[in-house]
């Protein structure tokens, strides 16, 4: 089977058949709606800056940004890469980022949904897919990395 | 009434430039993150050896944790936005 990734050059070569395509770029529209909405599930994309929890309580008094927006605006984008052939190392270094966006969102919402006693097949077979998108791209990604 | 200063000039500096440096970026372990990923972010953003990325994600997988870099406060704080960028879970600590 081929990979969905693979590196040619200072490019990373998509060969992601239309429905797994489908697939990630409706997570990645997921994601970015779960965020724009403040859900719970999201916490893990905007984590504190400080284990200390005064340092912490000051860094808030200071103001400084969520970055929660400007996440949801390169979810949307991203969504758009997945229609390239071909991306940039750039490129794929931000696809292989809101991957991972995707992976933490997930897992926060298998969480909860284990809480809840339910736990959608679907959900896990998701978060699988995405991990195995995000190795393939990683070796891509890594094979020049020494 | 005058005092004599506690600390010479050369030792006030010398405490200056220790308080600046106290500070370091903590790599917190977490089920989400892959190993691969870690450790190509640890390229990425700091410039390390692959062997060293590894060390310190392996680190991480065992231990929970691991300082990746220490230095003035300001400098963590840029480390740790960069970490969580990346979607990495990191923190600024007192070293």
């Amino acid at each position: 089977m081929k990979e969905p990734f693979s590196r040619d050059g200072e490019s990373i070569v998509l060969s992601l058949p239309a429905q797994q395509r489908d697939v990630t770029k409706q997570s990645m529209l997921l994601v970015a709606q779960i965020a724009a909405s403040g859900g719970q599930e999201a916490w893990r994309l905007s984590p504190p800056v400080y284990d200390d929890p005064l340092l912490e309580a000051e860094e808030a008094v200071k103001g400084g940004e969520s970055g929660i927006g400007d996440i949801v605006t390169r979810l949307r984008m991203g969504e758009g890469m997945l229609d390239e052939e071909q991306l940039s190392l750039r490129e794929s270094d931000e696809l292989a980022t809101l991957l991972n966006y995707c992976r933490l969102v997930l897992s926060e919402a298998q969480t909860s949904m284990n809480e809840a006693k339910i736990t959608p097949k679907f959900a896990e077979d998701l978060y699988s897919f995405l991990g195995y998108l995000l190795s393939s791209l990683l070796e891509a990604l890594s094979a020049d990395l020494e | 009434m005058s005092t004599a200063p506690l600390l010479s000039p050369t030792e006030e500096k010398q405490e200056e430039t220790l308080a600046e440096e106290s500070w370091v970026t903590i790599l917190w372990d977490d089920p989400v993150n892959l190993i691969p990923y870690v450790i190509y972010v640890l390229q990425m953003l700091f410039a390390f050896s692959k062997v060293k990325a590894t060390e310190l994600t392996m680190q991480v997988h065992r231990d929970g944790k691991a300082i990746v870099a220490a230095g003035a406060r300001e400098d963590m704080e840029n480390n740790v936005a960069s970490l969580h960028r990346y979607g990495l879970w990191a923190t600024v600590g007192r070293a």
